[in-house]
């Protein structure tokens, strides 16, 4: 059985819980999904992996880090205390993986820009290459961020044409698109048989 | 390092996206602001989107007369000065000011009591916008014709500029059980609901002098307009909810006005006056968006109480000349 922690701040939360089930079933991989509000809820569950869901970044900067919540700091420990640990940021999740905005580094080698794509009415969806999982994938822009650079330690892992959209370091993925929409599970199947490796290997 | 990509290739304004929109507000705090300046409060507040307007709702009671789409000039500005979502409100009905409101370049479009209704019989054709919108419903029936109509996202009509919350829970009690009585339904019961539901589309036969029969309006013809809800309707039964995100509006003032509507299963919360017609707007904002956040938790709840000074004064409802849920239908 594995854990899934599920940054519960703000934004698309449920669709990555159904998103996760479905990819539980596709994987035969059980598993457990535990709704992650404040610090203390990550000290209890210990998961396996974490998701960190799109939304606004600014709500859940002021949400995440309020003395109340404590949240962010906390995962952003979780992340760096095992660099193989794995996460998936989707749009304002992976805002807060390439710019956790704590004063450490980035938790992916990305460079990245909010609305990068513009407003609502520039919303798209498009068929893109998911070079992670070695196939076409539909990918769900909403008001979406962009990758405006990569570094060396960043492997690209989805394009729309030439466009970087999905960029990973370490087994931390970062997504300016919404898997969870999309009718796919592939990168939550991802995650799941990741974090099941990464167990087995730790262990 | 990125090529620049086509955008005129991709698809917009889909369905998907639309209620994909709402989706990302999940969990937040919509707030109501009239200038850049609280715009500014608003965003570091943690508002999950502004709504621009011109006067908030207890100005807008206070002064009466027309309320009509905020002023181009403060949208823009606004739009500008922000970088989480704008949305704007147009008139029931009022095609004209949503399409407006979507070549400025807003997010999401709230066709909203809160300014006066401009046309008794039907809303706006939302489906045909790029767009989103948001619409206020008093019960299931109205819910479901707004989203069978396009909505990508549905409000409680709450009594606003009251820091009343009553009519908020109201809505959302009738809501919550109509949801569960048409769950119980048999296919004939069924049937008959979407035959009630419909009716909302004959209102123009009770005005004609000669007796005119609805056959065609702005969405389709009757036909089409019943399977239509008919099937929004199958799916909410489905799901056990409404299949958009379902927002709590209107009369809420205090943390625990916020923490009482999200645990009535509302999805967030739109607050107007409460921010700022209260005595320190940015602590307000501030304590509203954790309360929203920790509802389930009553000792942060009761810490964002403590954040706050005096809240707005408040309005009996039936102490009201405009009841803003008896418009639209």
């Amino acid at each position: 059985m594995l854990r899934i922690g599920l940054v519960m701040l703000q934004g698309a939360r449920h669709s990555h819980i159904a998103a996760l089930e479905r990819a539980s079933t596709e994987t035969g991989i059980d598993i457990e999904i535990h709704e992650l509000r404040k610090s203390s809820d990550l000290d209890s569950s210990e998961p396996h992996a974490i998701v960190m869901p799109g939304g606004e970044s600014t709500t859940m900067r002021l949400t995440g880090n309020d003395p109340v919540s404590s949240l962010l700091p906390a995962v952003f420990d979780w992340i760096r205390a095992d660099t193989e640990r794995p996460v998936l940021g989707t749009c304002a999740g992976a805002i807060l993986l390439a710019e956790p905005g704590d004063g450490g580094d980035s938790l992916v080698d990305a460079k990245i820009e909010r609305n990068g794509f513009g407003t609502q009415a520039d919303s798209f969806q498009s068929n893109i290459q998911a070079v992670a999982l070695g196939r076409e994938f539909p990918g769900v822009f909403i008001r979406a961020p962009r990758f405006t650079s990569s570094g060396g330690k960043a492997q690209v892992t989805a394009k729309l044409g030439n466009e970087v959209v999905g960029v990973m370091t370490n087994n931390r993925m970062a997504l300016s698109f919404h898997p969870e929409l999309s009718g796919d599970t592939g990168f939550h199947e991802w995650l799941l048989r990741t974090a099941e490796k990464h167990e087995a290997d730790s262990e | 390092m990125n090529k620049r990509v086509d955008l005129g290739e991709m698809r917009h304004g889909t369905e998907l996206l639309k209620r994909g929109f709402a989706k990302m507000q999940e969990g937040g705090v919509v707030m109501d602001v009239v200038t850049a300046e609280e715009a500014h409060v608003a965003e570091d507040s943690g508002a999950v989107s502004v709504m621009a307007l011109e006067r908030v709702p207890a100005d807008i009671r206070a002064s009466g007369g027309v309320a009509r789409m905020s002023h181009p000039q403060l949208i823009k500005e606004i739009m500008e000065t922000t970088s989480i979502p704008v949305m704007a409100k147009a008139r029931i009905g009022h095609d004209e000011e949503a399409r407006v409101l979507e070549s400025l370049g807003v997010d999401m479009i709230d066709e909203s009591e809160v300014l006066t209704p401009a046309d008794p019989f039907y809303h706006i054709v939302k489906s045909d916008f790029t767009i989103p919108f948001v619409c206020g419903c008093t019960s299931l029936g109205e819910a479901v014709r707004r989203i069978a109509e396009g909505a990508a996202m549905i409000r409680t009509k709450g009594e606003a500029g009251t820091g009343n919350v009553v009519s908020a829970v109201k809505h959302a009690r009738l809501l919550e059980a109509e949801i569960e009585t048409s769950s119980n339904a048999d296919s004939d019961q069924r049937a008959d609901i979407v035959e009630k539901i419909l009716e909302g589309y004959r209102r123009l036969e009770e005005n004609s002098e000669i007796g005119a029969k609805v056959s065609k309006t702005p969405f389709g013809d009757i036909e089409s307009i019943r399977s239509d809800l008919a099937s929004v309707l199958d799916e909410v039964i489905e799901l056990g909810r409404l299949p958009v995100v379902t927002f709590s509006a209107g009369g809420i003032a205090t943390p625990s006005d916020a923490a009482l509507m999200m645990s009535h299963g509302m999805d967030g919360v739109f607050v107007g006056s409460g921010i700022f017609k209260s005595s320190d707007p940015a602590r307000t904002a501030e304590a509203i968006v954790l309360a929203t956040h920790h509802f389930e938790d009553p000792q942060v709840v009761a810490e964002a109480s403590e954040m706050v000074g005096e809240a707005m004064p408040g309005l009996e409802i039936d102490s009201l000349e405009v009841k803003l849920d008896e418009r639209g239908w």
